[in-house]
């Protein structure tokens, strides 16, 4: 979340898009209703009416995976229509630079686009620069080359019957929506946009939360207290375990995971720092060597000299993607022999979760921890498997719940909060910071006894944390320390890249001070008023409670809405929040308000992408109806894989659609939840939620057992028959989509079918995030 | 400035009595007479946590007694949920009283058709090994372009979004320094 | 301590359950075995039990091409005109009024598991536990209210759909939510005003009062004094539920005959 959650109650106009808050992330609701008291207006935006949509002023339907057809529509609208906010366009976001000549857009693909290797050339995705190497911009909006030009064009194709056509939503709803969400644009009010996975979870899921950013650019709405873009996230801590990099692609606080090629320090440094040559910039990412160093010295500590490169050799280096779909089709092809999973169950959770166990099978070893048995770690009992086949060696150790253990998680809006044990886990049971310490020493001490493989990394890792390692002192190597001093660092502004720190990561830096660990603070000061509880706990970065928070005043410092300022200039400092920006930086000198991008601004236009500058509309992997927006069916840079199980269908065989998603008795795989009889009693069974007319269409009645099945697999569900589904009418086709609870497993107290076992290994362009929530399946009465 | 958990439970205490009280119009309660049932969480030990399910984050106020959690509330002080909870969150008390929740180490042998209780001593020399042996047979120091990259691609890692950041820097921290590239966990999926 | 009542705004309620929950875990109530579902949309368990005191309901209807999904939690209403109160059969009742807050419990050392108040009940609340034969029912948490708590429903409830407070100021809450509805165009109804002399459990409906499966005017049974009468005789140390239960049974067969001959006359 760029802001949090108690700042949802200053919105003027909620869009709930891509996400069911009131089912997954019910508390939030305590502000979406107090927004609402306050006038606020919300708006749902989804494939099925949930029970978000039940408390919503307006309901739009959309087809899944059409949210940049819905939301280019509301940019088109709102840029013809002039209700953007003209001042924050022009000064905060990229809007005003001026793209390469070269760069163009046809039928469906951006200028550079390769072909052969399904792959985007990005010289022509680039800024004009002057003769100093600064970005050209034209404030007046009108250059031809300039990206609000560029946008303006883009979007023109997205008029609203084109998008009704596409997303099934009726034209007198998606301008219903578009009008009520554009009056956001006006200043002083602030819309805020909640999503979660339902945006994120398809081929072209970055650019589904890029098209909302550029509509929140747009409309001034960044920066400001109940505006911003809200992932909502879903696990307890998944921001922590983001934040420290249980990722393929990143090492603790993002940095990047060097490449093979990224030889040495130097030129790791010099790859991933990035450089402006314009004067004003503030090019925060330019402390890049500071942050990386610091983390060098926190894992291999004294083994960490400036001679050995801070052992920078001791990092593993990456060739090409090894994210989870690109995992688990290694596993099919036997390249992994062993896996440890701490508290993840992606026999259930994993897409194509048939080809993921069978996958399993493949394991030498495999060591699962948690709090009960899963579907993962008793693979080799699942439905199709003959244990006596399989030859993997599974280690399950009993695991702390959440209460047993001490130390911190950090929820959706970065606060990282302690909390504290109240209790011993049962029995044997062991938290995840002992089992890990117990493992790591005992294969750092075979090293050290026998020797082996490159040995060093192991050996010489600073990993001194006892028998039971202390989550404080975990949290204060995380936070850094001045080894001159021996001192905890006060924030990341101290970091040197010169050995003489050290920092886990970065981003936490300032959460364990001299002052104390500010994670356990529990004080409810609200000087602003507007929510931020400044001293509640801690957030990331510096405890900032709302980012990019310079955009919440125009160029000269006073607030867009006085009556909720987040920040504001005084003549001699910003006052509020903790700044975005210079705390002394006087508003005159014109920094860039978005101080992490080189140039300063926000990019509408966005040359980092892999699919293309602006979020274009492709239809899912398996769609039943063609493009209507171009001729490019798929997202181009999609990789479809092509292992015997990774089968993918169409709407000849299969005409109706799928989705997956939560519910609010649920929780993720069912691992923590199908084994507590309270919430057993509540969603006991899986079910399939349709409309009466496919119902009717099928014979299918309600509670009827019904069988469902995509070109992956075949599941059983009890039949939900509800108006909350209606048919999408796509350009005078009827289609039909459905809607399954992703929770069930063979495994627990309640039991029931993956709904995983129907979805496609096909992944997003830039992240290869799973494409869930659309897919093509067929129904029929079991 | 540092808050000690004493001082803080204080805080939370007068405020469960005293703003509530307050909010209510109440004046100090008398217990009536006629309903005889004790309240159950009086002389119980309080500890505040954060739920473990959705990352809203909200405050959990757990209720101990002789070594047992006899209730779960949501913490009033706790700015975002002020006491409230979901389903979910109202029922981390089976979480702790459950008894299909794992005690006991348990290994399943190759070609076995049953679990088997084993000892953590002998389950953590066994995971060390394999974990050993693995690395070392499929360690690769360079690649075929002749880039060092000192990394193995037998051996992955899932997990945590349900870990503590504690466990789960330590996580990142063991995972690079064995040479794994096989990282992941649910924030993909 | 003045009267207590808690509001229940369902134009707030977003059946998160919480609540259903809440009250399993501060009554230590065990599950129920369910299967899917007990009731339209995600209801589960099918009805109020001796394990479930609390319930959320789902009601769907399609109005004017738009959806209406609402929710009622349904539990003891808490009656100032309890027919549970004056069906209970044994001397001291069981079933109890706190005269100060006007809540509604049972006295389980006298409850003797006959079921009149189960049958008289208009909202089928009360239900007899087979286990320890004693009427179960929503307590309102008096043991919390008396320690200046929160019911644990309104405690974990995270929409402000249920607010606990004084009676009458409930009800200025509730016709100022309901004042409120009206102006957005909805028909709103406070149900518990006059129902039964006075709820303690206040609904905001903001559908109407058709909508939610709520008895439109409930009524304490005519016959409830009959009972009084019919088991006068019998002294309250040998007042069994067996007693009892004849008693209703033969109460029942009279008011099926009456019905019978009523509607014998209209034809």
């Amino acid at each position: 979340m760029t802001n949090h959650w108690i700042d949802i109650r200053n919105s003027d106009c909620i869009m709930i898009i891509g996400s069911n808050a009131a089912e997954n992330h019910p508390i939030s609701f305590k502000w979406v209703t107090e927004a609402m008291e306050n006038g606020a207006k919300l708006i749902s935006v989804d494939p099925r009416f949930t029970r978000t949509s039940s408390k919503a002023d307006i309901y739009a339907p959309l087809r899944s995976g059409t949210d940049i057809a819905f939301i280019g529509g509301i940019i088109n609208y709102c840029l013809v229509n002039g209700l953007y906010n003209e001042e924050y366009v022009a000064e905060f976001t990229n809007a005003s630079h001026l793209i390469n000549s070269g760069f163009g857009f046809s039928d469906g693909y951006f200028s550079g686009f390769d072909q052969k290797n399904s792959k985007y050339s990005k010289s022509t995705w680039q800024y004009q620069l002057d003769e100093n190497g600064i970005p050209k911009e034209d404030k007046t909006l009108k250059d031809p080359n300039c990206v609000f030009q560029l946008m303006k064009k883009h979007y023109s194709r997205y008029d609203a019957d084109t998008v009704s056509k596409v997303t099934g939503c009726p034209k007198a709803m998606f301008l219903k929506v578009t009008k009520k969400y554009c009056e956001t644009g006006q200043r002083g009010k602030a819309g805020t946009i909640m999503y979660a996975m339902g945006t994120t979870q398809h081929t072209y899921g970055t650019q589904n939360v890029r098209s909302y950013a550029v509509l929140q650019l747009l409309l001034g709405n960044m920066g400001l207290a109940g505006g911003g873009i809200n992932a909502l996230r879903g696990e307890s801590n998944v921001q922590g375990s983001t934040d420290h990099c249980l990722l393929f692609h990143i090492i603790p606080g993002y940095l990047k995971t060097p490449k093979a090629g990224d030889k040495d320090l130097q030129t790791y440094l010099k790859h991933y720092t990035p450089v402006s040559k314009d004067p004003k910039s503030v090019n925060y990412w330019k402390h890049y060597p500071k942050f990386a160093v610091s983390l060098l010295k926190a894992f291999w500590g004294d083994a960490a000299t400036e001679e050995n490169d801070f052992a920078y050799n001791y990092l593993p280096k990456i060739s090409g993607n090894y994210s989870h779909i690109a995992l688990f089709e290694a596993l099919y092809k036997g390249v992994i022999k062993g896996m440890i999973l701490l508290g993840q169950n992606p026999a259930v959770g994993g897409p194509n979760a048939r080809m993921e166990r069978k996958a399993m099978e493949n394991l030498d070893w495999m060591v699962a921890a948690d709090l009960w048995e899963t579907e993962t770690a008793s693979f080799w009992k699942g439905p199709e498997v003959d244990p006596k086949k399989i030859k993997t060696e599974v280690f399950l150790l009993p695991a702390a719940a959440s209460f047993e253990k001490e130390g911190s998680i950090t929820n959706s809006g970065r606060w990282a909060q302690w909390r504290y044990q109240a209790v011993n886990p049962p029995g044997q049971a062991k938290d995840d910071l002992w089992i890990l310490n117990a493992i790591f020493t005992r294969v750092q001490n075979l090293y050290k006894k026998e020797g082996g493989k490159f040995p060093e990394p192991i050996t010489k890792l600073a990993w001194n944390y006892g028998e039971h390692p202390s989550s404080h002192t975990v949290a204060k190597e995380i936070n850094g320390y001045n080894l001159t001093t021996g001192k905890l660092l006060a924030n990341f502004t101290k970091l040197k890249d010169d050995g003489t720190t050290m920092c886990g990561n970065w981003l936490y830096s300032g959460s364990y001070t001299e002052d104390g660990n500010m994670m356990a603070r529990r004080e409810l000061d609200d000087p602003t008023g507007i929510g931020l509880y400044p001293k509640w706990t801690w957030c990331w970065p510096v405890n900032r409670r709302i980012i990019y928070n310079r955009a919440s005043c125009d160029t000269k410092g006073n607030p867009w809405n006085p009556d909720k300022y987040v920040i504001k200039w005084n003549g001699e400092k910003w006052v509020g929040d903790v700044p975005d920006y210079g705390k002394t930086v006087p508003p005159e000198k014109n920094v860039g308000a978005f101080i992490m991008k080189p140039e300063g601004h926000a990019r509408i236009f966005g040359m980092g992408l892999a699919d293309g500058p602006f979020p274009e509309h492709y239809e899912p992997v398996e769609s039943p109806v063609e493009n209507m927006i171009s001729s490019v069916q798929i997202d181009p840079i999609v990789k479809v894989w092509d292992s015997e199980m990774d089968k993918i269908g169409t709407s000849d065989t299969f005409p109706i659609i799928a989705t997956t998603y939560r519910v609010t008795e649920h929780w993720q795989t069912g691992a923590m939840t199908r084994s507590l009889p309270w919430l057993v009693e509540l969603m006991p069974n899986m079910f399939c939620e349709m409309s009466k007319s496919l119902a009717k269409k099928k014979s299918i009645k309600n509670g009827d057992n019904v069988k469902i099945k995509s070109a992956r697999g075949e599941i059983e569900a009890y039949a939900l028959v509800t108006d909350r589904f209606q048919p999408f009418k796509l350009n005078g086709k009827v289609v039909e989509e459905i809607g399954l609870a992703w929770h069930y497993g063979f495994i627990g107290l309640s039991k029931g079918d993956s709904a995983n076992c129907l979805t496609p290994h096909v992944g997003d362009a830039n992240t290869m995030i799973p494409e869930y929530k659309a897919f093509l399946c067929d129904v029929k009465k079991a | 400035m540092e808050f000690s958990r004493r001082t803080f439970l204080k805080i939370s205490g007068a405020t469960t009595a005293g703003a509530i009280l307050g909010s209510l119009g109440f004046n100090l309660l008398k217990p009536k007479a006629a309903y005889a049932q004790p309240l159950k969480i009086k002389y119980a030990k309080e500890t505040t946590t954060i739920c473990p399910y959705c990352a809203v984050g909200c405050g959990q106020i757990v209720s101990v007694k002789d070594g047992k959690v006899i209730n779960v509330e949501g913490d009033p002080d706790h700015p975002i949920n002020q006491g409230s909870l979901c389903s979910k969150g109202s029922a981390l008390y089976q979480i702790a009283n459950n008894d299909r929740r794992l005690s006991k180490v348990q290994y399943r042998a190759a070609y076995a058709t049953e679990w088997k209780e084993v000892s953590w001593d002998w389950a953590l020399s066994k995971i060390a090994e394999k974990i050993k042996t693995t690395r070392d047979k499929n360690w690769v120091t360079k690649d075929k372009n002749g880039n060092v990259v000192n990394r193995t691609e037998a051996i992955a890692t899932f997990g945590g979004a349900a870990l503590d950041n504690e466990e789960c820097y330590l996580y990142s921290k063991m995972a690079r320094a064995l040479g794994l590239v096989y990282i992941e966990h649910c924030a993909r999926i | 301590m003045a009267e207590k009542a808690v509001l229940l705004d369902l134009s707030k309620c977003m059946a998160c359950r919480g609540c259903q929950v809440a009250c399993k875990q501060w009554n230590d109530l065990p599950a129920e075995k369910t299967t899917f579902f007990g009731g339209p949309g995600y209801q589960n368990p099918k009805d109020l039990s001796p394990q479930t005191w609390t319930l959320v309901k789902f009601f769907e209807k399609k109005e004017n091409g738009s959806l209406i999904w609402a929710f009622r939690k349904h539990q003891c209403l808490h009656c100032s005109d309890a027919a549970c109160i004056a069906a209970c059969p044994v001397t001291p009742k069981a079933m109890t009024r706190d005269k100060e807050t006007g809540i509604v419990y049972v006295d389980e050392s006298r409850c003797i598991g006959c079921g009149a108040c189960v049958e008289y009940c208009p909202f089928g609340v009360p239900h007899v536990d087979e286990k320890d034969e004693k009427s179960k029912k929503c307590t309102f948490c008096i043991d919390r209210i008396q320690e200046g708590l929160e019911p644990a429903c309104v405690k974990t409830c995270p929409s402000g759909a249920l607010i606990f407070g004084d009676r009458d100021e409930m009800l200025k809450k509730a016709k100022a939510i309901a004042k409120k509805l009206k102006m957005a165009g909805r028909n709103p109804y406070i149900y518990g005003i006059k129902e039964l002399k006075g709820l303690h459990k206040i609904y905001v409906l903001p559908e109407g009062l058709d909508f939610y499966d709520l008895p439109k005017s409930p009524k304490v049974p005519e016959d409830i004094g009959l009972l009084e009468g019919l088991l006068k005789p019998i002294s309250v140390a040998t007042l069994t539920a067996a007693a009892v239960g004849l008693a209703i049974g033969y109460l029942k067969t009279v008011r099926q005959e009456q019905v019978a001959e009523k509607e014998k006359e209209k034809c």
